[in-house]
């Protein structure tokens, strides 16, 4: 007889492997992208949702852990990986920043202040509605960050405190209905100059409504990453004063 | 892109400095984000591997918040309690985020000279590159009668 390892075996030495959870977060995001691009980028099919809802079920049904807990332990310690980038990609958007600024130096002021306009209106509004429906302490700290882009918006999370994984679904799915939602919206008050529509679009929509306002235009898609990138890097200078201020 | 990934870490390592010392309310990366675009505007231009790392990291973005939105599998019996709530608030405070940015923009852009005409376009004539700028002129110095009839007419 031959010592051969039970296909069960095989599978518990898999799961505690780091390079598993690297392999499953890559693997399911490409599945997702590539579902992505070939429905004409359908907003619906954001390839975040879809790796986040394929890990969560593997996870938790194919025995990565007793619990849940032990489950994502297991699971990040391979993924923290991926998550570390996350600095670096915040860094990374001064470039769409810097190229935005380029081309917008007679429009600084207005774009200045519809961003804070902006960003107070969804702040205010995601925050209130939680609160006044009792949704739950951590659910409504969480609305606090999620309007600002990703990366940003769970440094921002740490320092005051809410949880970054929360806020980090709350913006896939900002992110979601801002991207299907956008067109709607500013055809309906009739905004035609590209340049705003990217700037509403990035202030919205975050990086998934970017991806569209690229594909559609070369401009708004500037305008887009480039309101993304000042709104959360004000809302990172703002934000922890803010919270203190109102938990005191 | 080795040259630009380098670029960008060593301005995270100065942005997370900063912050551990000076500005403790400010993660590290946005710190290292605000001195990267004061760099760059220094310099005034972006060289061509940093902006290939930027655009790469850009396109993904989505991929690298994936590990901890899968902690969403703790907070699974919270949400469906309140998610009739959570709907609520996401979708209206998108609605109004995109809503009011636009339209702020629109009241300011009112009195503003058609694009054409406004400094941005002209900046941005100044910024195509030499080659196209050439072939333009070229060609203008190729048929100067038929330009200026043209001008003259369309007065």
């Amino acid at each position: 007889m031959t010592d051969r390892l039970p296909i069960t075996e095989i599978w518990v030495y898999l799961s505690g492997d780091p390079l598993f959870a690297l392999i499953l977060t890559l693997a399911t995001y490409q599945l997702g992208y590539t579902l992505y691009v070939k429905s004409n980028r359908n907003p619906i099919l954001n390839p975040a949702a879809i790796s986040i809802i394929l890990i969560t079920v593997i996870i938790s049904q194919f025995g990565f852990g007793d619990s849940n807990q032990e489950a994502y332990q297991k699971y990040f310690e391979g993924a923290k990986f991926v998550h570390f980038l996350l600095g670096t990609a915040t860094v990374a958007l001064a470039v769409p920043i810097y190229r935005g600024f380029a081309q917008m130096k007679d429009k600084m002021f207005p774009i200045f202040i519809a961003l804070i306009s902006g960003s107070v209106a969804s702040i205010g509004s995601a925050v209130l509605i939680a609160k006044y429906m009792n949704a739950g302490e951590s659910i409504v700290g969480s609305m606090y960050t999620k309007s600002v882009t990703a990366p940003i918006a769970m440094g921002i999370a740490e320092r005051i405190q809410v949880s970054p994984t929360l806020t980090a679904v709350f913006t896939v799915i900002t992110g979601i209905l801002g991207a299907i939602l956008a067109p709607y919206i500013l055809d309906i008050f009739k905004i035609r100059p590209w340049w705003i529509r990217g700037t509403a679009i990035g202030v919205g929509a975050h990086g998934l409504g970017i991806t569209r306002a690229f594909s559609v235009n070369e401009q708004a898609g500037i305008f887009a990453s480039m309101a993304m990138g000042l709104n959360g890097v004000l809302s990172a200078i703002v934000l922890p004063f803010i919270y203190t201020w109102l938990h005191q | 892109m080795i040259e630009g990934l380098v670029q960008i870490f060593i301005w995270q390592g100065i942005g997370e400095m900063v912050s551990k010392f000076l500005i403790p309310s400010i993660p590290g990366p946005v710190i290292g984000l605000i001195l990267l675009v004061m760099y760059l505007s220094f310099r005034g231009k972006v060289n061509p591997n940093l902006s290939m790392v930027a655009d790469a990291f850009r396109q993904h973005l989505a991929l690298l918040f994936v590990p901890a939105s899968v902690g969403v599998i703790l907070f699974l019996p919270e949400l469906k309690t309140h998610a009739f709530a959570v709907a609520t608030a996401l979708i209206v405070s998108v609605i109004l985020a995109i809503a009011i940015t636009a339209l702020v923009l629109k009241l300011f852009s009112i009195k503003e000279p058609a694009y054409e005409n406004s400094k941005a376009y002209r900046h941005e004539m100044k910024l195509l590159d030499e080659d196209r700028r050439q072939q333009i002129t070229a060609r203008k110095k190729a048929r100067p009668k038929a330009t200026k009839r043209g001008t003259k007419n369309d007065r």
